[in-house]
């Protein structure tokens, strides 16, 4: 079954942080309110290089490190599975980073299905 | 660098890859295909086709084991990734088109990633660490038409610099540079087989490019996302003098990109490209359109 886009702490999260303009302002958030924007595509935030492919896809690399950076400054979540490692965590994110495919509600289900919330422990 | 040094470095990072369980534990697959109205110093306008097609695969190599705790570690990544890359630029008349340039590469790259500062620690723009990435590449290049083709085996660095807004998780502007060297190794080339002959000889180069992405929402407005600099350097190393004289030693390459919103753009590119070498200004207004949208 796939992921949904709700409100719960992974989506909140990934929209606050993705979006709010003292966090990583990929996005405007009037263009794209939180209930409407779990469809939006990831290749679309402010991050891409679009005027040369010569860096290969690099860019998410930096972005995902930003965004874990994030996650774990504001919202301090652990690890669903003790067994997990940020390491496979962060490849999960620049992978979807690099997607010309994934959306938030993509993101959200990563970050869900490796983190643990306040509102879990 | 000779090149026997850079092949036994190609094959020592392919026996390194080898050596460890082969099958990925990512992949990567891009399709996109961009509709293009393009402009040359003539003045007539082409439509074009820019597109490119991506598969890459990767493999972890520092995964601690996990220590059983709950937080997360910090992060210090070595990674193994490979894969290819085809892109360029189609238009009806091949003749007219300004960006007649298509390329193949393949690639093996070792990727080394360090964690970022947290806001508490990062009060200045430059707290963060450069992010490095090397690799060998073995590159088929040739223009539209394919008369002029080349393969190129070499060794590539990139690497990316945020320039951080203090106090936040964003960057005011990014810079990513990529330095690679390799042989070079003629296939077809008419303009060096005239002055050269039929014996095309491989040839080390030097491929430069640096690329500058700046936020310009705030001084634009709100249509305005960024702005993309970037110049490309291509350098022929110890070119014999008659490939001096005829200027293909040497091929530079400007770009400028404003990114607005809707995925809209307005590009300007002045220079030439190793396949490309008519020295060119082209004006382009165009989108990006997204294949997987229209389930192709």
């Amino acid at each position: 079954m796939s992921y949904e886009w709700r409100n719960n702490l992974a989506c909140l999260a990934t929209y606050k942080i993705l979006s709010g303009q003292n966090k990583m302002d990929q996005f405007d958030s009037e263009d794209y309110p939180l209930a409407q924007a779990g469809d939006l595509k990831l290749k679309n935030l402010r991050f891409r290089i679009t005027s040369t492919s010569n860096f290969d896809g690099y860019e998410a690399k930096p972005t995902a490190l930003m965004f874990f950076r994030a996650l774990r400054d504001d919202y301090s979540p652990k690890k669903e599975q003790r067994e997990m490692t940020s390491e496979q965590f962060l490849g999960e994110l620049i992978e979807l980073f690099a997607s010309d495919e994934k959306t938030l509600t993509d993101l959200a289900s990563t970050v869900d299905r490796f983190c643990k919330f306040e509102d879990e422990f | 660098m000779p090149i026997s040094k850079i092949r036994w470095a190609l094959g020592s990072l392919a026996a390194l890859m080898l050596a460890f369980p082969a099958h990925a534990d990512g992949q990567e697959e891009k399709r996109l295909v961009s509709p293009i109205v393009v402009t040359g110093d003539s003045g007539s306008a082409v439509l074009g086709l820019a597109y490119e097609f991506k598969r890459k695969s990767s493999r972890d190599f520092s995964n601690p084991a996990a220590d059983g705790g709950d937080d997360w570690e910090e992060i210090d990544t070595d990674k193994l990734e490979w894969g290819y890359t085809l892109k360029g630029t189609i238009t009806g008349d091949p003749e007219n088109n300004p960006e007649n340039f298509m390329e193949f590469d393949l690639f093996l790259n070792y990727v080394k990633l360090a964690d970022l500062k947290s806001i508490s620690d990062c009060q200045s723009i430059t707290c963060d660490p450069w992010q490095h990435q090397f690799g060998g590449v073995y590159k088929y290049e040739a223009d539209q038409s394919l008369d002029d083709k080349q393969t190129v085996l070499g060794l590539r660095y990139l690497s990316h610099y945020g320039f951080r807004v203090p106090g936040t998780y964003k960057t005011s502007s990014d810079l990513y540079l990529s330095v690679a060297f390799g042989e070079v190794t003629p296939i077809a080339d008419g303009e060096r087989q005239q002055i050269l002959g039929d014996a095309l000889e491989p040839f080390n180069r030097w491929d430069l490019q640096a690329l500058y992405k700046v936020r310009v929402d705030q001084l634009l407005g709100d249509y305005a996302e960024d702005l993309e600099l970037s110049y490309r350097y291509f350098s022929e190393v110890d070119a014999p003098e008659v490939i001096e004289q005829a200027e293909l030693d040497r091929f530079g390459h400007a770009k400028a990109v404003l990114n607005l919103k809707n995925n809209m753009f307005i590009a300007y590119t002045d220079g030439e490209l190793p396949l490309d070498r008519a020295a060119d200004s082209t004006f382009k207004l165009g989108w990006n359109w997204d294949l997987a949208a229209l389930g192709l």
